[in-house]
């Protein structure tokens, strides 16, 4: 577990709460620069709600979520500026249908004055060129299979440079023969040294590529550890138990 | 630019002291002219105005006459002058041997020579060029007998408007010309010339014309004559047009003391009605005797009959004359001017009805029009269930042709018109209880300023005649619709056709659309119609954005919450509440006491209507936008505003463009409610048409079909629209 690594995010205390619902309860963790963290657990355990918790697309009910040494939930923060060093990528991937595959990468770079028109488009042609889909740039994302179209919402946050990728299930609404070429993009984002949390239900790609597992059950950490030992040394009755029904 | 209001011909005196010499029974003269002769004689709204007119009025004034300002042909007042029909004619003409057998002519006013009027680009120097050339002339001018002597090629036309016509467009070179006449063509004209060349021609003089029989008055005239041009009064007027370089917009000499807006339901003969585009009948030609004696500028504005109490009142107009009934009611709400005319209520039935006296008259189903006596007697002799209560005369009268009521109960006078009008109709006067009525004008209480000044013009026109004479002019025509008093238009007769079913429906379509002009009630309808939609649907659209933005906002931020409240009650009162009572809310309530021209009021109140169904339409189409959208963007960095202009409305345009279309189509049937505040739209041209003829089904389908036509026409291109949104992604 490399915690040599500098200190990313600092998860404090986390609760939320949809009305007298309590989804997640008292969260902490820490993630290192470079850590590779998997999130795995059953349906409605809160795992993604954490996720989005970590960009405030979901607004804790309590404690706090400090970035890069920036307390997020604070009301003066300009969560504006902070989201796009959060790279955040979706189950159902949310490409703009009216853009091209081109364009869907160009648009915030360009709308948020980061990148001219023509280096948003350099940009994007070496992206894409790098998943192999520069002959699909002018396309529009319903002309492009599944699978594409995630490796598209992958590169699209990558655009923005972020410090950080959340993956939110990338291969939920996959068909079963495209599941793999998103996860080898993933794979190899891990590989390039990029901090990742990934809410998955690929058990061994989560063994594969983490660092750290975190199992989550009814909007508590239950379990904490290396792969190895999750996966290979479940103490949690619960995880044994949802570890034999994926397996 | 509104097509409801038209402006009546109008006559004007001398706003000049009077010579007191006869009291308030100072003879009128009766004046002929040409009106198309500037700047001699021509007409600005309906005012006579030119050199001519002034020069009339003055030396009228002199003698202590009023004047009447006729309109004819130049050529017919030379025959009219001699018959005694008009007792001078003024309109430029130049004094010659010819004439001098037939007329006689005043001392000479003007002295004039002829010029030619040519194109900028012309290749006419010299007087020899002229010969042989293509010249258009006014028939019966001096210009015309001089054309003849130079060329064969002479166009003869009836106005210089045509002869102006001939000259743009090529179809002559050039027109001979009295040479003040030229300076103001070329004036209005900035593409024409004026060549003094005519060498040869000799310097004409200008007299008015009189009958060779009234010498007496004709030396009257010329002796006052003499004194304007002695005592400066001439030269003033003369210098009034040179200093305006007789353009022909320049007003007259004696100009109006100010304008009179009078409002009236053209549906009333003999009462008020429209003759071609010109308001006829009696009340209007004793507004116009008014007008023209207290030196107003007169307009007329057309307004349902029940509606103009209200619209009086409220001060958007100065005052109503439709045929009022004094009664207690009314004079709660409005002043009254003195009576001017005295009714009573008679039935009218169909030949050989069965209705003898009062008695049988009991219990029988009666039309009446919503809001007059007959209306208020009607319901003393049967119960109101058996009342039909008609917007218009002519739909009461057709419910009794076709038998959907056994009478009509109607003031006399109008009773006698539409017998005339209508044969197989007889009047019964056998309302033996029924009380004599008196007409008056109404004004809004207050203004008895205003009442004063007219009631006393009354007086003195009753006191000169001039109201008998207009009255004894619509009894000789048997109260048929005849042209008003003061125009000399010849009433055209209704030509029977047995020519079967073909024939008869040419009859029908002349009748309906062409005979005075009457296309244009659907020319100017469709433009009434077209403006209101297109103005409205701008205004809803983007009212309709707004709200939808606030109410999306609140949704999905909880922000703007007042702004939302707001938007909400507005969406909740206009989507529940009928759009003709939203438009006589705004336009009787909210614009009240505005003055704002009524086809934009309509605008106003149609957009706000239209607006709250846009605004639903475009957030259901911003909420069928998926919620992964917005997340998407804002993950990015995205601003909500951002993600709403680059993300969510590109896509939700697409969602609602079909409904968007629905609305205006919608919207474009709905201005058909417009006529009920005046305005003349579509639908209210073709129900002024049936009015006048008599014929619901020709106007109606044309204007249905009109209607269909921009419709298909919209849905085509909505679709198309939709089309090619759809291909992009």
């Amino acid at each position: 577990m490399p915690t040599d690594g500098d200190l990313l995010i600092e998860v404090n205390n986390l609760s939320k709460s949809f009305g007298d619902h309590e989804v997640l309860k008292d969260i902490s963790l820490k993630v290192h620069k470079g850590e590779v963290i998997s999130i795995i657990g059953p349906s409605g355990c809160g795992k993604s709600t954490f996720l989005r918790s970590l960009n405030l697309l979901e607004r804790p009910t309590a404690g706090s979520v400090v970035f890069e040494g920036i307390d997020i939930t604070d009301p003066d923060v300009d969560i504006d500026l902070v989201r796009r060093r959060i790279g955040m990528v979706f189950q159902s991937f949310n490409l703009f249908p009216h853009k091209t595959v081109k364009e869907n990468i160009m648009l915030a770079p360009v709308k948020l004055g980061i990148l001219t028109e023509a280096e948003a488009s350099a940009k994007a042609e070496e992206l894409l060129s790098r998943i192999g889909l520069l002959d699909k740039a002018d396309q529009y994302p319903s002309r492009i299979s599944g699978g594409q179209q995630q490796r598209v919402a992958i590169v699209r946050a990558l655009a923005m440079n972020p410090d950080v990728m959340l993956f939110d299930e990338p291969t939920s609404a996959l068909d079963p023969e495209m599941v793999g070429e998103v996860l080898n993009l993933i794979k190899d984002l891990a590989d390039s040294g990029m901090t990742m949390i990934v809410v998955t239900h690929e058990m061994g790609f989560a063994r594969e590529i983490s660092d750290r597992v975190l199992f989550f059950n009814e909007g508590v950490v239950a379990e904490e550890n290396t792969p190895e030992e999750i996966f290979g040394n479940p103490q949690n009755e619960r995880l044994k138990d949802f570890l034999s029904k994926m397996l | 630019m509104i097509a409801a209001i038209a402006i009546v011909a109008v006559i004007c005196v001398a706003g000049a002291s009077y010579q007191m010499m006869a009291g308030n029974d100072r003879d009128v003269l009766v004046v002929e002219t040409s009106p198309d002769f500037a700047p001699f004689d021509y007409l600005i709204g309906n005012k006579y105005v030119g050199i001519d007119m002034d020069i009339v009025r003055a030396v009228c004034n002199d003698m202590g006459y009023e004047v009447e300002f006729r309109t004819n042909t130049f050529d017919s007042i030379l025959m009219s002058v001699p018959q005694g029909k008009a007792d001078i004619g003024a309109s430029g003409f130049t004094i010659d041997e010819d004439r001098a057998k037939s007329v006689n002519f005043s001392i000479p006013y003007a002295e004039i020579k002829q010029v030619v009027v040519a194109p900028i680009d012309t290749d006419i120097e010299t007087l020899e060029d002229v010969y042989g050339k293509r010249i258009s002339v006014q028939t019966g001018t001096t210009g015309a007998d001089y054309a003849e002597t130079v060329t064969k090629n002479v166009v003869f036309q009836k106005t210089y408007s045509d002869v102006l016509l001939d000259i743009t467009t090529g179809k002559a070179d050039c027109e001979v010309v009295d040479s003040t006449v030229a300076i103001a063509q070329v004036a209005a004209h900035p593409e024409l010339q004026v060549l003094d060349i005519l060498t040869d021609s000799p310097v004409e003089e200008y007299g008015f014309i009189f009958s060779k029989s009234n010498t007496e008055l004709l030396e009257k005239f010329n002796a006052s004559l003499q004194r304007i041009m002695d005592n400066g009064i001439y030269d003033q007027i003369w210098d009034h047009y040179e200093s305006n370089g007789f353009s022909p917009d320049t007003p007259s000499f004696y100009d109006y003391k100010g304008t009179l807006v009078v409002e009236t339901s053209p549906d009333f003969p003999p009462f008020e009605y429209m003759y071609g585009s010109e308001y006829a009948g009696i009340d209007m030609d004793i507004m116009a005797a008014i007008a023209n004696d207290i030196n107003y500028r007169l307009v007329i504005k057309n307004n349902n009959f029940d509606s103009i109490v209200l619209s009086v009142s409220q001060g958007k107009s100065d005052m109503g004359a439709s045929g009022f009934t004094i009664d207690e009611d009314r004079a709660k709400q409005v002043l009254f001017s003195d009576p001017y005319y005295s009714i009573k209520q008679v039935v009218v039935v169909k030949e050989g009805s069965s209705i003898q006296s009062l008695d049988d008259v009991r219990g029988k189903r009666i039309a009446v029009q919503t809001g007059t006596s007959g209306a208020a007697y009607a319901e003393t002799v049967t119960s109101t269930t058996n009342v039909s209560y008609q917007k218009m005369y002519t739909e009461a009268v057709m419910d009794v042709m076709t038998g959907k009521v056994d009478c009509e109960i109607v003031d006399n006078t109008v009773a006698q018109s539409q017998v005339a009008m209508n044969p197989g109709l007889k009047v019964m006067d056998i309302l033996t209880d029924a009380e004599t009525e008196y007409y008056g004008f109404i004004f809004a209480k207050g203004n008895q300023e205003l009442c004063d000044m007219i009631n006393a013009s009354l007086a003195k026109l009753q006191g000169n005649g001039t109201i008998d004479r207009i009255v004894k002019y619509y009894a000789d025509n048997e109260y048929k619709e005849v042209p008003s008093y003061f125009s000399s238009q010849v009433a055209e007769d209704d030509q029977d056709s047995g020519g079967g079913f073909w024939a008869d429906l040419w009859d029908r379509i002349y009748n309906d659309f062409i005979k005075n002009d009457r296309y244009n009630y659907i020319f100017e309808g469709l433009k009434n119609t077209l403006i209101i939609a297109a103005v409205a649907l701008a205004i809803g659209m983007s009212l309709g954005a707004v709200v939808a933005m606030v109410r999306s906002t609140h949704d999905q931020t909880g922000k703007l919450r007042i702004l939302n409240a707001v938007c909400k009650v507005y969406t909740t009162v206009i989507r529940g509440t009928p759009v003709m009572v939203q438009l006589l809310i705004i336009y009787y309530v909210i614009f009240a006491t505005s003055d704002l021209n009524s086809v934009l009021i309509a605008s106003v109140a149609f957009g706000l209507n239209s607006g709250a169904y846009v605004a639903e339409a475009v957030r259901g189409g911003i909420n069928a936008v998926p919620k992964g959208q917005m997340e998407a963007c804002r993950s990015l960095g995205m601003t909500d505003r951002m993600a709403m202009t680059s993300v969510i409305l590109p896509q939700a345009v697409r969602n609602i463009l079909p409904s968007l279309g629905n609305e205006g189509i919608s919207l474009l049937k709905e201005t058909s409610v417009a006529g009920y505040i005046g305005i003349m739209d579509l639908t209210r041209g073709a129900d002024i048409i049936r009015g006048q003829t008599y014929d619901a089904l020709l106007p109606m389908i044309v204007a249905g079909a009109i209607y269909l036509a921009i419709v298909l026409i919209l849905t085509y291109l909505v679709g198309r629209l939709e089309k090619r949104l759809n291909n992009a992604y």
